[in-house]
């Protein structure tokens, strides 16, 4: 059951061949075992766990039977709200007491949709929005990466990157703000997705960027992605930025008799030789299946335009912290200081930042409309070793100008692992669409699994005895 | 001739959001820190400088929008 894709999970806990409670103590087992040894896990909700697994095996015995995440364990990354007592953290040391009376909206909507709340997993502290450069900015340590431990998990929804690669957990929630599921989902191997903006409400998450963020699922499949995202999504009376439409997941409406797929000139500019080789074979299974065509992306400052309603949004979202003097508790030195910057962004520069960015998503949908989606390098570099700074976009030390302007224009993209390098390292391969076409992202990323089995392949994880129930 | 390299005109704009910063936090921060900083700010000052060289009409408006609030949500949602 552990590697096992939540269509096929789902299948044998609703005709029964499996028990939710068996795959909750396995997971929790596996949490407990092994989560340390990646910095993984922030709590074990192990009570909350057991009630729902076993709720969920009197309902599923009594013929009422949710959907395809009903009895399934998963971890939350430590930005949502949990209630009952269980903290959530932020990721920030001087935050580790934190509670709140009720759940955020995605994780009662998990709760409708039958599925389990197994752990809070680890994060970079406040998802990296104080300007970390080194893996080791959380409490909980640095995000180690399950494939070569020696390197970071990625961020900042490290600790779900590592859970999902791991085995830990079947699926987990992340967020995005500029990176943060399509970073940790590429380093460790698996699949994320970002949605488009608005598509999952934010209540009761953690804001870094009211403008900018986003909550999404990491999985071991793009089709598992698809199928958390449709639990999570729809509108909130309690998040106005929420889409008035449902999202229902169908799989037909993402197939295409054949692709066309958008690739940017010089998208490969600063990537790591082994990126660029893994990306060029998997260009080999895109024009098996499409036309790969050469597009241009509108010539704009995307990432000075990302930098600059981050860093603006960032510094006021976490006023309080700063006013409370909880900044000089945080775990990187650099996240103790580096948002006092941010007082530069004058009102009219911050203003400006957002009307260009109007202009950028405009020129890019015209760009994306020629397209059934935009491909790239899922990263550029390979997971960084953990005792070093990295490159970071946010920083502007290395390019990312499509993850700018998908996360400015509030674009879907489904992250999937397209190789390994010789060093056993993931490389990833991300496919971008116009605003609203999740189904049409997840349809190309199903399109590029089913011909490739690099979903298939898992780190070398030790062994956990077998579950023997509650202590 | 003598060879030399003119000194840079002093960034006004620069040193002047450095001194608000500096008012503000600098108390608090090590030479060291400053210094970083000092760097972000430098930073962040060539990046709205990019933006303001962006050429915008007044029609070119944020996609952000108000929404005005009411208990219960608006008509249509």
């Amino acid at each position: 059951m552990i590697f096992t894709p939540l269509r096929q999970l789902g299948e044998q806990i609703r005709s029964r061949a499996l028990s939710p409670v068996a795959l909750t103590e396995a997971v929790l087992a596996r949490l407990s075992a092994l989560g340390p040894a990646y910095n993984a896990v922030v709590t074990i909700t192990a009570e909350r766990a057991r009630a729902q697994a076993r709720a969920a095996e009197r309902e599923i015995a009594a013929g009422t039977y949710r959907g395809p995440l009903h009895g399934i364990p998963y971890g939350a990354k430590d930005l949502l709200a949990t209630a009952g007592g269980i903290p959530t953290t932020w990721g920030a040391a001087p935050l580790r007491g934190q509670t709140f009376d009720t759940d955020a909206t995605a994780i009662r909507k998990l709760d409708e949709a039958g599925a389990i709340l197994a752990a809070k997993l680890a994060m970079v502290e406040l998802a990296g929005g104080m300007g970390y450069r080194q893996p080791t900015a959380s409490f909980t340590g640095p995000g180690i990466n399950p494939w070569k431990t020696g390197h970071w998990s990625g961020g900042s929804s490290s600790g779900s990157g590592s859970a999902v690669a791991a085995g830990l957990v079947p699926f987990a929630l992340g967020s995005e703000t500029w990176g943060s599921i399509l970073s940790p989902a590429g380093y460790c191997g698996v699949a994320g997705l970002r949605p488009t903006y608005g598509r999952v409400s934010r209540h009761g998450a953690m804001t870094l960027s009211w403008t900018l963020d986003k909550i999404g699922p990491l999985a071991l499949t793009a089709d598992d992605c698809g199928l958390v995202l449709e639990a999570i999504a729809g509108p909130d009376p309690d998040d106005a930025s929420t889409i008035p439409a449902p999202f229902r997941y169908d799989p037909a409406a993402g197939r295409r008799p054949r692709w066309r797929f958008g690739l940017v000139r010089d998208a490969l500019t600063g990537c790591e030789d082994s990126v660029r080789a893994a990306f060029d074979r998997s260009l080999d299974e895109l024009r098996a299946i499409g036309d790969v065509v050469e597009i241009a992306l509108p010539d704009l400052p995307f990432e000075a335009i990302a930098r600059i309603i981050l860093g603006a949004e960032a510094a006021s979202a976490f006023e309080d912290l700063v006013e409370r003097g909880l900044l000089a508790g945080l775990t990187a030195p650099e996240d103790r200081y580096t948002t006092y910057s941010r007082d530069v962004i004058l009102a009219r520069d911050y203003l400006r930042a957002l009307r260009v960015r109007a202009v950028a998503a405009r020129e890019a949908d015209r760009v994306l409309a020629g397209v059934d989606a935009v491909v790239a390098p899922g990263r550029p570099i390979l997971a960084p070793p953990l005792d070093k700074e990295f490159r970071s976009a946010l920083r502007g030390t290395v390019n990312d100008a499509l993850g700018a302007l998908g996360n400015i224009a509030g674009l879907p993209a489904v992250i999937v692992p397209n190789g390994l390098d010789p060093g056993g390292l993931p490389t990833s391969l991300q496919f971008v669409g116009r605003a609203y076409d999740e189904n049409t992202v997840l349809g190309a990323a199903c399109a590029y699994q089913a011909r490739t089995d690099w979903h298939r392949r898992h780190p070398p994880v030790a062994e956990v005895p077998p579950a023997t129930g509650q202590p | 001739m003598s060879g030399e390299t003119p000194a840079p005109a002093p960034d006004d704009e620069l040193e002047a959001l450095w001194a608000m910063i500096r008012t503000r936090h600098g108390a608090r921060l090590g030479a060291a820190e400053l210094a970083d900083l000092r760097q972000s700010v430098e930073g962040l000052v060539t990046l709205v400088r990019t933006l303001r060289a962006v050429p915008l009409a007044n029609a070119d408006a944020p996609l952000e929008i108000l929404v005005p609030h009411r208990a219960g949500g608006r008509p249509g949602a």
